[in-house]
């Protein structure tokens, strides 16, 4: 209902969206007819059951997957391929082997040409506010999970772009990890007022970062329900988990995507 | 540093025992007089005349003939078919041009060429140049190719999301992503470079090391054929040591998992 304020153009218009997998002869419908709409700086995650398409979803947002039928807008513009307005975080981090931190922290700076100098300054600023000092000159394998997602962050953060997708950011790492990266993401989130649309098989990582939790069924995927959600995170991580509005929330949505595993087709 | 380098070189230097064992045995066979110096000369007869064949500059120019040959033609090789592979990799109408060409061209015996280019090029350096491009450009485009194609494709999604057009990804990602695939290529395709080259001039003449030694074959002096080939198997080991040695330093960044040759 927020998403129809007047004067609030949509940053995300999924319509009618379908995506079919040819295999050999046959067409298999993995996602769809999938309606969605996201408001500027919102913060918008998707939760489903595996093979859902939830991560189709986000890579036809990135423009790397075409859509079988349906439409796409970023800013009210088609989605036709990749593009610097949408930056993309993977479970499996994605960072460039070959590079050092600083390298791939700076590799979408050096891709808009940006000076040296500045360039220099820009990226010593992301190394320090990620906690990375001193592990500048490193390369991604000498990093655990952790360091290599913040670096990841960094490098998408850095260039600034409007969207942020991300695709099961923190899948990968352990518990205690996972939860320190959430409220660095959620800090990140909140001071620069990104539109962030995040696919994740984590219900309590959802509840707790969201301004919306998506439901989606069983492939194909369509988006069966949606929480609104409006925690208030300035009082930290142990007093919000522990709210009684959290935890209906929480239960909600968890029983919903449980009814949607259970569920056939 | 020091205390870790120098057990590492004596360690190497102890694993070649097998090449001691083989030398005493050529050493005692002619010293037995089981064969005649004629088919194989002692290997210390071999060895000292070395430095005569050095003095002569019957060694040091026919090598750098040779090892010039190689060298141009396998750089030919690696910038054609790097640039060959990573495109068969990518791009849809180069694979359809080009993959049929490769998988035609790939096991045909390269050395049948080698009249084809005399004709064309004459004798001389042109000739060879162009063979051992032919042989080794095969390696350089299936590493560049396994290399690009082994790529995560969320790497390759992330450069795009960046700003990274298409010539650029090709560039800045693909190829460094294919840097370990290709320097196994590039251990494969430096000998095939070297032998082609040598043998390309044992065959055709045109001065070089195999010219060399076939003229001194055909002059019956043995200890110089010896003495070339032995100067062959050398140049072959010491360039695959410093290939080694560079790969260490270039690919630091590589997952210790890769490190094993394969």
């Amino acid at each position: 209902m927020q998403a129809d304020e007047p004067g609030s153009l949509p940053k995300i218009s999924i319509t009618s969206l379908t995506r079919v997998f040819d295999t050999g002869g046959s067409r298999l419908a993995a996602l769809g007819p999938v309606d969605l709409t996201v408001r500027p700086g919102e913060f918008v995650s998707i939760v489903g059951p595996s093979g859902c398409g939830k991560s189709t979803l986000l890579y036809m947002l990135g423009g790397f997957l075409q859509p079988s039928s349906g439409s796409l807008l970023a800013d009210g513009r088609p989605i036709t391929g990749p593009g610097v307005d949408r930056g993309i975080v993977f479970q499996e981090y994605a960072l460039f082997p070959w590079l050092t931190v600083a390298d791939n922290i700076a590799y979408g700076l050096r891709m808009k040409r940006m000076q040296a100098g500045e360039l220099r300054d820009r990226v010593a600023a992301a190394i320090a506010m990620i906690g990375l000092g001193g592990f500048e000159h490193r390369f991604p394998r000498e990093l655990s999970g952790g360091m290599k997602q913040r670096v990841a962050l960094a490098r998408t953060f850095i260039y600034d772009p409007q969207i942020l997708l991300l695709d099961e950011p923190f899948g990968a790492l352990d518990s205690q990890t996972r939860e320190l990266m959430q409220d660095e993401l959620l800090a990140l989130w909140r001071s620069t007022g990104k539109t962030v649309l995040m696919v994740t098989h984590d219900v309590a990582e959802a509840v707790y970062l969201s301004n919306r939790v998506c439901v989606m069924s069983q492939r194909p995927g369509r988006v069966v329900a949606q929480f609104p959600i409006s925690l208030d995170h300035d009082k930290g991580r142990e007093a919000v988990m522990l709210s009684d509005q959290y935890r209906a929330l929480h239960d909600q949505v968890w029983l919903e995507v449980r009814r949607q595993v259970g569920g056939k087709g | 540093m020091m205390t870790a380098r120098g057990p590492r070189v004596v360690e190497r230097i102890a694993r070649l025992y097998p090449l001691l064992l083989l030398a005493l045995l050529w050493e005692a066979v002619t010293r037995l007089h089981l064969v005649p110096p004629l088919f194989l000369p002692p290997l210390s007869v071999v060895l000292a005349s070395l430095p005569q064949l050095l003095a002569q500059g019957d060694l040091a120019m026919p090598l750098l003939i040779s090892l010039y040959r190689a060298a141009i033609g396998l750089v030919i090789a690696g910038v054609l078919g790097i640039l060959l592979g990573l495109l068969i990799a990518r791009v849809r109408w180069a694979r359809l041009l080009f993959a049929p060409l490769v998988a035609f061209g790939a096991p045909a015996p390269k050395i049948a060429f080698l009249p084809v280019f005399i004709l064309w090029f004459g004798i001389g350096h042109v000739s060879k140049i162009a063979l051992v491009a032919l042989t080794s450009i095969f390696p350089f485009i299936f590493a560049a190719q396994d290399g690009a194609e082994a790529v995560p494709r969320q790497q390759i999604w992330a450069a795009q999301a960046m700003g990274t057009g298409p010539w650029r990804l090709l560039a800045g990602v693909l190829l460094p992503a294919a840097l370990p695939a290709l320097f196994s290529g590039l251990r494969i395709a430096l000998p095939y470079a070297i032998v082609t080259a040598f043998t390309a001039e044992m065959i055709a003449g045109g001065g070089g090391l195999g010219g060399a030694l076939v003229m001194a074959q055909r002059y019956f002096e043995t200890p110089t054929v010896y003495a070339d080939i032995v100067v062959m198997l050398a140049v072959g080991y010491l360039l695959d040591i410093g290939l080694l040695a560079l790969r260490h330093r270039w690919l630091r960044w590589q997952e210790e998992s890769n490190d094993a040759p394969n």
